[in-house]
């Protein structure tokens, strides 16, 4: 395992924002939104779950620190052996993991 | 084993120092300080020394008031604190008497200490906080947070009247769910 890059394990994730907010850089963004879990009695106060909409890292914040992978209760973030592609600027090292 | 930690006033540092090398720790490993504002008006400076790299050592520790605060230089006993002590005096506005005054690493002109507990990084305040939204939401938060190291807005920032004491600014960079308006 080496530590070239940060992986999403998308099923894991449960948008609960904890990486987001531990990440020092704030490299991290994630859009997420609240839905009824099927099944569940309707009513007032229904039940709800959280389905990921949009997970982004900023590679050019990011410190390669693993506080994120670290923090994660449910093992969502992974090390990875990818490298992230390059990119000609610094906006374009913002990548959307699925 | 932790290090014995000797407490010494601001006149006794340098003395105190100096029969710590006497005793054999003549090893300097590093020195710092901690700004203890919320507990004491005042920088906490410390020096680590001991026989070898190894070996157990022993903590010289001072205290120095947060305003005007002055100290011996360890100059003539350690050269190499120096440069510590050029760190300490940029980041913690403590003068060392004696001691080498040039700038180390913040700009020319850099206003203020940016490790005192009271410093706030702005560039951190107006930059929105990713982490500010609560699980599920897609708009902005109902509750209000801010992350470490930025204070309540109520604080700094969005503030009428007088500015906050740096106690108050202290206290409230802890992050965390933004106080109620009372």
């Amino acid at each position: 395992m080496s530590h070239r890059s940060i992986k999403l394990v998308h099923e894991n994730c449960t948008s609960c924002m904890i990486c987001v907010r531990e990440c020092p850089t704030w490299c991290i963004n994630l859009e997420s939104h609240a839905e009824p879990i099927p099944g569940s009695p309707p009513g007032p106060r229904q039940r709800t779950h959280n389905i990921l909409d949009a997970f982004s890292i900023d590679w050019s914040l990011c410190l390669y620190c693993g506080i994120c992978i670290e923090e994660c209760p449910f093992d969502a973030l992974v090390w990875s052996d990818d490298l992230p592609a390059p990119a000609a600027s610094a906006t374009g090292l913002v990548e959307e993991l699925t | 084993m932790p290090d014995r930690i000797e407490q010494v006033d601001a006149a006794g540092w340098r003395p105190a120092v100096a029969a710590e090398l006497d005793a054999g720790a003549h090893w300097f490993d590093w020195l710092g300080a901690v700004d203890e504002i919320g507990r004491e008006e005042a920088i906490r400076v410390i020096v680590r020394l001991a026989p070898d790299a190894d070996a157990e050592g022993v903590r010289v520790e001072t205290l120095v008031p947060r305003d005007g605060g002055s100290l011996a230089s360890l100059r003539e006993l350690i050269p190499g604190a120096t440069w510590h002590e050029r760190e300490v005096r940029e980041f913690f506005g403590v003068e060392f008497e004696g001691g080498d005054n040039r700038p180390l690493l913040l700009r020319e002109g850099a206003v203020g200490h940016p490790l005192r507990r009271d410093a706030v990084l702005a560039a951190r305040v107006v930059r929105p906080w990713p982490g500010g939204k609560e699980p599920g939401e897609v708009a902005t938060a109902r509750r209000r947070m801010v992350p470490p190291g930025v204070p309540d807005p109520e604080v700094w920032g969005e503030r009428v009247g007088e500015p906050a004491s740096p106690e108050e600014i202290a206290a409230s960079v802890q992050g965390g769910r933004v106080r109620r308006r009372r």
